[in-house]
């Protein structure tokens, strides 16, 4: 025991100098009491970093109690204990859309059956639909949870690329460059938002987009263009494109999948792909079909969520 | 499917209700969990899970529970089940970290509202020795590093570490019942415990 080896024996020393506390306290000084500092060090800073602590071996029901306090300490530093708004966004895709993979629907240029008049004229729409258009616009028909917990309705929330909406501030994805459109014809409960120009994403690209209800990338691949979720399939964490590895990685676990949305055998642990999402190209952009997931005012209850800029989490409601 | 029976319009109606709990909730939710384990790592972890949680299991009976207590129920269960995991104490032991009530958040319903202190450390702060307010004001509150918060107060850098430990410890001490003497609201926010 009392291997603290990040510290030397002076520190001990000083350690019991002048820190203000009555002798009686000091007096325990020793090896055990100088882990019981280090590893609360550590902790709190693990916490500081907004990491996830290791776990402390043989703790005793104090130092659990000091643990617990230091949490609810670092939650009251300014804006610590404030949900990140694309954690919140990735979570709610996760809730309201569905996990389970649809079928891959990537065909480039063909729209789905019913939507295809909307893509024509784009224009009069997008006038009308501003970001912050009201929830009442939308069809009433939502997705059910009902639809949403059955692997019917997965796949049928999934296959037209889980859910989607207005658009997000820019800033609010730092890899973005494209603010998304507005939406065209919500035509049952899905519509075509545009999150790029074609001519930006040249053969072989990959680019993030961002809607409020779904983060994903876009690929120009061969065969057209292909559209994934943006989000890991284990804990909805955001995904990175890896650009060396033409994969797509977690931060999160490790997870890691394929440019085609596969599981990728460098994946510590297989996952469930990643949902595609129907693309289109039309006007000279490439449009992703989303589905709201609500049919409640979600734009008015978070608007102050897209509001801000990644950097402060202030909220604006 | 079924589409127009009154039990699918229900249905409806729970999972609308859900997406409206899921926006007005998921940020007090956050703050509540992020109070008790302090990082964000897991608290993203484990907000999934009580979310996850509930919309499996939105439609059994909640007895006589709002939804909103019940998702606090669900997210106090969840944050004792990490707990039990990450102290390995005994159930005893965990039930009284638990009743130690170490959440900041007073928030029930509406979005976190960001302050610098919530209303538990503030309390607990200002019952403490001025070194040890000093130390936890710097190291959390100002999210100082121990070396800027030995600069500031004139100490070595393990005179810091030892001086945050012990304020610590008093802080982990401090009696919620002697707070609620002097009018502190523990402001849990779910009814039953």
């Amino acid at each position: 025991m009392g291997s603290g080896n990040d510290e030397q024996p002076d520190s001990l020393r000083d350690m019991a100098l002048d820190t203000g506390v009555t002798p009686d306290e000091g007096g325990a000084l020793g090896a055990e009491r100088f882990e019981q500092y280090t590893r609360l060090h550590e902790h709190i800073e693990h916490l500081r970093a907004d990491r996830r602590p290791s776990r402390p071996e043989d703790l005793s029901e104090e130092e659990a109690r000091m643990f617990a306090a230091a949490a609810a300490f670092r939650a009251a530093a300014p804006q610590a204990a404030e949900p990140d708004p694309a954690f919140v966004a990735a979570l709610r895709q996760r809730l309201f859309a569905g996990e389970i993979p649809s079928e891959p629907v990537r065909e480039r240029g063909v729209p789905p059956p019913t939507t295809a008049p909307a893509v024509e004229r784009p224009a009069p729409q997008s006038e009308r639909a501003a970001p912050e258009q009201p929830a009442a616009d939308r069809p009433r028909k939502g997705i059910s949870r009902r639809g949403l917990l059955s692997a019917a309705g997965l796949t049928a929330a999934a296959a037209v690329g889980l859910a989607g909406g207005v658009a997000i501030e820019r800033s609010a994805i730092p890899g973005a460059t494209t603010t998304a459109q507005v939406p065209l014809i919500p035509e049952g409960s899905g519509m075509w938002i545009a999150v790029a120009s074609a001519a930006e994403l040249p053969l072989g690209s990959v680019k993030q987009f961002a809607t409020p209800y779904i983060v994903g990338f876009l690929r120009h691949t061969a065969n057209g263009f292909l559209a994934l979720s943006g989000v890991c399939t284990h804990m909805g964490c955001l995904l990175h494109w890896n650009g060396e590895q033409q994969t797509f990685d977690c931060p999160c676990h490790g997870g890691r999948f394929t440019a085609e949305g596969e599981s990728a055998k460098t994946s510590p642990v297989w996952y469930r792909p990643l949902p595609h999402i129907q693309t289109q190209v039309a006007d000279g952009k490439v449009w992703v079909y989303v589905v709201p997931p609500s049919t409640d005012e979600p734009d008015g209850s978070t608007g102050g969520w897209y509001g801000a800029s990644p950097s402060t989490s202030t909220k604006s409601e | 499917m079924t589409g127009d029976t009154p039990s699918a319009s229900d249905s409806d109606r729970a999972a609308a209700s859900f997406e409206e709990l899921y926006e007005r909730n998921v940020g007090a939710i956050y703050h509540f969990i992020y109070s008790k384990v302090g990082n964000r790592e897991e608290a993203e972890d484990l907000t999934s899970q009580v979310f996850i949680k509930a919309v499996r299991g939105l439609d059994q009976a909640r007895a006589g529970q709002s939804i909103q207590a019940w998702l606090f129920q669900v997210a106090r269960t969840t944050v004792a089940d990490h707990w039990r995991e990450f102290y390995r104490l005994r159930a005893d032991s965990l039930e009284k970290l638990l009743d130690a009530g170490w959440e900041a958040s007073d928030h029930e319903s509406d979005p976190p509202v960001p302050s610098n202190a919530d209303g538990r450390v503030t309390a607990v702060l200002s019952r403490l020795p001025p070194r040890y307010r000093d130390v936890l004001t710097n190291r959390f509150l100002l999210n100082l590093s121990i070396r800027e918060t030995a600069t500031k107060m004139g100490l070595t850098e393990a005179n810091v570490k030892v001086l945050q430990y012990r304020a610590l410890q008093k802080a982990a001490a401090v009696d919620l019942q002697e707070l609620d003497a002097v009018g502190y609201q523990a402001g849990d926010p779910h009814p039953s415990r």
